[in-house]
């Protein structure tokens, strides 16, 4: 008998559960979805695009692979001379380089064709030029050679498009002068419901660049690496003598490295679940979807109770 | 050998020193790394009596110390062990040896410092260190800088390299010298160039002391 009493109060506990549930069913199945929702859009490694737009007096750039050739007429060539020693006779003025130095040839149908992982500074001069040196040794042009476009070139011969890594300007020490002048960044991720809409991105932040900055975008598991990616160069629409230089890293995981003078450590920028989440479109959809699903479960629940 | 002042005068920053020098320092290398705080110097006998001025700066510009020290009135010549209790020996042994630079002339650090440098070793486990001297310069943004060593008109220059590695405010350049032909001198003349867009810049002309002579 006992037991037997023991058997039916547990069952109405747990009727009074099951009722319990009923009631709520459907705001908690809501709740259950949208925490879902916000997890799986939060802590999936989604992948990111990082964008930088900049207008800059110079640049540095790592090439990447064997594809990048640039077609560029016109241009002066200084390759240093293997001798330098101080007795020197004067400098030929007529030159763009200083003759002591340098060997000068003028090319007029040059193709400077970048070797994988060749390390160039790009800049523009007083006078307009793009200059561009050879920062190491590569399999086809010497350290330190240095090419002078002419002012005219961007106009004349239209975008230079390269894949490989990028240095946006240089930290502002004194006599720098090759430095970021202006710009933004931007990071976009791609949709978790890409499977279904097709291949879709949003933006997840975005900010302006402070002059000169030193700014590039790195690994984010080796922030000492530079991440490689798609760029172009133009001539600067708002600033005279300056490159208007877009990177395009490959969708993956990044940050923005930001070095600031007199900073002992460069600041690190990585937009993080809570600029994913505030900027998810899916999220947003979820919470809209549940939140007039609750409504229509009210409406229905009360037409029931006054039947 | 002792300090002039009363204490070390030292400082760790958490914002940077940024220099507008062109030459911040010449240290002798070691071969080895002492594991403790270390610096020595050969004293020549003309300076008995005398002052010097040894000033450190790392090249992030974060660490920074400037200190007067004075001569023994007997002092013989030779290697003499500079005294540096310093606070901050942690982050002193830290440091790489591209990451800082002493700059060692004749006279106090009140006195304008353009005389010869000397270059002091930093850390060795020897008593004078090696035969590579390096001189840590600011570039200006540069895109090469280049160092004749000596009086040889023929001499070709050394190429002096990027100290690449973190955000570098205080110099950026390191020229490392071999003075082992130049080690019977007692002064070594330097005339560093920077080259810039194909153009040279003014020299700048330094004096290493090596020291020696008694």
């Amino acid at each position: 008998m006992k037991r037997l009493s023991f058997a039916r109060l547990s069952s109405v506990h747990s009727l009074r559960q099951i009722a319990w549930l009923r009631e709520w069913r459907g705001p908690l199945i809501a709740v259950i979805i949208l925490f879902l929702a916000f997890f799986g859009n939060s802590f999936r490694a989604g992948e990111k695009t990082y964008i930088v737009d900049a207008t800059v007096a110079g640049a540095t750039i790592n090439f990447h692979g064997n594809q990048n050739a640039w077609f560029v007429g016109n241009a002066v060539v200084c390759t240093p001379k293997a001798q330098r020693s101080r007795q020197r006779s004067t400098s030929d003025e007529s030159q763009l380089c200083d003759t002591r130095l340098y060997d000068v040839t003028s090319a007029e149908d040059l193709i400077l064709d970048w070797p994988d992982a060749a390390q160039v500074r790009l800049r523009t001069s007083i006078s307009g030029r793009l200059e561009m040196v050879v920062l190491e040794k590569n399999s086809t042009y010497m350290k330190n050679t240095l090419f002078i476009l002419p002012e005219d070139f961007f106009f004349n011969n239209g975008a230079l498009s390269f894949a490989g890594a990028v240095t946006f300007g240089r930290p502002i020490n004194t006599g720098a002068k090759d430095i970021l002048l202006n710009g933004s960044y931007r990071v976009r991720e791609d949709h978790i419901l890409s499977f279904l809409l097709g291949k879709q991105t949003y933006q997840i932040a975005q900010a302006d660049l402070t002059r000169g900055d030193q700014v590039r975008v790195v690994e984010a598991k080796n922030p000492s690496v530079s991440s490689t990616g798609f760029s172009h160069m133009t001539y600067s629409t708002d600033v005279d003598r300056a490159i208007h230089l877009v990177f395009h890293s490959v969708p993956g995981e990044h940050a923005l490295e930001v070095a600031t003078y007199g900073m002992a450590e460069p600041t690190i920028i990585r937009p993080n679940w809570i600029d994913s989440t505030l900027a998810s479109p899916f999220i947003l959809i979820v919470g809209l979807f549940l939140s007039l699903a609750i409504s229509m479960l009210e409406l229905f629940a009360m037409l029931k109770r006054q039947d | 050998m002792a300090l002039a002042g009363p204490e070390l005068q030292e400082e760790l920053k958490s914002a940077a020193t940024i220099s507008g020098l062109l030459v911040l320092g010449a240290v002798r290398q070691s071969d080895t790394f002492a594991n403790h705080v270390t610096m020595t110097a050969n004293l020549p006998i003309a300076w008995s009596g005398e002052e010097i001025c040894i000033s450190l700066v790392s090249a992030d510009g974060l660490y920074e110390a400037q200190n007067t020290y004075r001569i023994d009135e007997d002092w013989t010549g030779g290697v003499a062990e500079i005294p540096y209790p310093t606070k901050f020996a942690d982050r002193l042994l830290g440091f790489g040896k591209n990451d800082l630079a002493i700059s060692t002339r004749a006279g106090s650090c009140e006195a304008e410092g353009d005389g010869s440098l000397m270059p002091i070793a930093w850390r060795s486990a020897g008593e004078t260190g090696s035969k590579l001297v390096s001189v840590f310069a600011n570039s200006f943004g540069s895109d090469e800088v280049i160092l004749y060593v000596g009086s040889d008109p023929l001499a070709d220059p050394i190429e002096c390299a990027k100290i690449d590695t973190g955000v570098r405010t205080v110099f950026d350049t390191v020229c490392d010298i071999d003075i082992s032909t130049h080690e019977s001198e007692n002064l070594l003349e330097l005339e560093m160039v920077r080259i810039s867009s194909g153009q040279m810049s003014p020299s700048e002309f330094i004096e290493l002391k090596l020291g020696g002579d008694r």
